[in-house]
């Protein structure tokens, strides 16, 4: 178990959760102060956007070519694209910002942080405790993965 | 052109009511034209963007030889269906064209892993 004081830790009563502010490489944040945003081990990502907030935040003016979007796959089996931008996943109560790739689909009403940023740090989920801890020495470099 | 319309009465008198505060007697007319020029507006956007997107990507299509050959590891924008410059940091051509409304901005050579992504929980509108 590592130091304690290390820990930058979130209550977390229901969902897990991390606080965050998201930034596109142009410099505009999507709010003015920390959201809770749900870490979800289900999602191979580094952040899933609603749809609304990704073409409020003109995202599409940093997209990746097409040819590297993923696809989704809808619980029917339908097949629809995800388009894939890239920004900055600030982490306030860290003090520390990390790029990340930022991909949306059309409807999509969830945000969400997957995998693909989990598994670049080292992340606490403190069931008994309700608190999600992240471990502030992993927050030292930033990583595009 | 003259139109004719059936819209709710309490929704027509609040709007000859505005329209005329805001323009005079020829209030509603004018309104409603504006009215009609920002719906045109708002269902003709996410058209142009998808246009632009696909002009952009059909562009990179054809130039990704030349990129990976000319601008390996640069950041580069294309956008307006053209390349618009390279760089060595994205901060280098983060102000290219920054009009367009789509652009794509990537480094030369990064392959970002393509997944299928199971969205179970997701419901899409």
């Amino acid at each position: 178990m590592a130091d304690a004081e290390k820990l930058i830790c979130w209550d977390s009563q229901d969902i897990f959760a991390i606080g965050i502010r998201l930034k596109t490489p142009g410099g505009q944040f999507h709010a003015e102060t920390e959201e809770p945003v749900e870490l979800d081990t289900g999602y191979g990502g580094d952040v899933l956007l609603p749809w609304e907030m990704y073409v409020d935040l003109e995202l599409y003016g940093w997209e990746c070519p097409e040819e590297h979007w993923s696809v989704g796959l809808s619980v029917s089996g339908e097949k629809f694209e995800m388009p894939l931008s890239r920004g900055v996943l600030v982490v306030p109560r860290l003090g520390h910002e990390f790029d990340v790739r930022i991909e949306t689909f059309e409807g999509n009403e969830q945000f969400l942080i997957g995998r693909g940023f989990i598994r670049r740090h080292k992340i606490l989920l403190d069931g008994p405790g309700s608190r999600v801890c992240f471990f502030a020495d992993e927050a030292e470099f930033q990583n595009l993965g | 052109m003259n139109l004719t319309l059936q819209i709710p009465d309490r929704l027509q008198a609040e709007f000859e009511q505005r329209a005329r505060e805001r323009y005079g007697e020829a209030g509603p007319a004018r309104a409603l034209q504006e009215a009609i020029a920002l719906w045109l507006e708002t269902v003709t956007k996410p058209d142009d963007l998808k246009a632009e997107r696909a002009l952009n990507n059909q562009v990179y299509r054809g130039l990704k030889r030349d990129l990976e050959r000319e601008y390996q590891g640069k950041y580069v924008v294309i956008a307006h269906g053209a390349l618009q410059g390279a760089g060595d940091t994205l901060e280098q051509v983060a102000g290219l064209a920054p009009e367009a409304r789509h652009r794509l901005v990537f480094q030369v050579g990064e392959a970002p892993p393509r997944r299928r992504e199971r969205l179970w929980r997701m419901q899409r509108s």
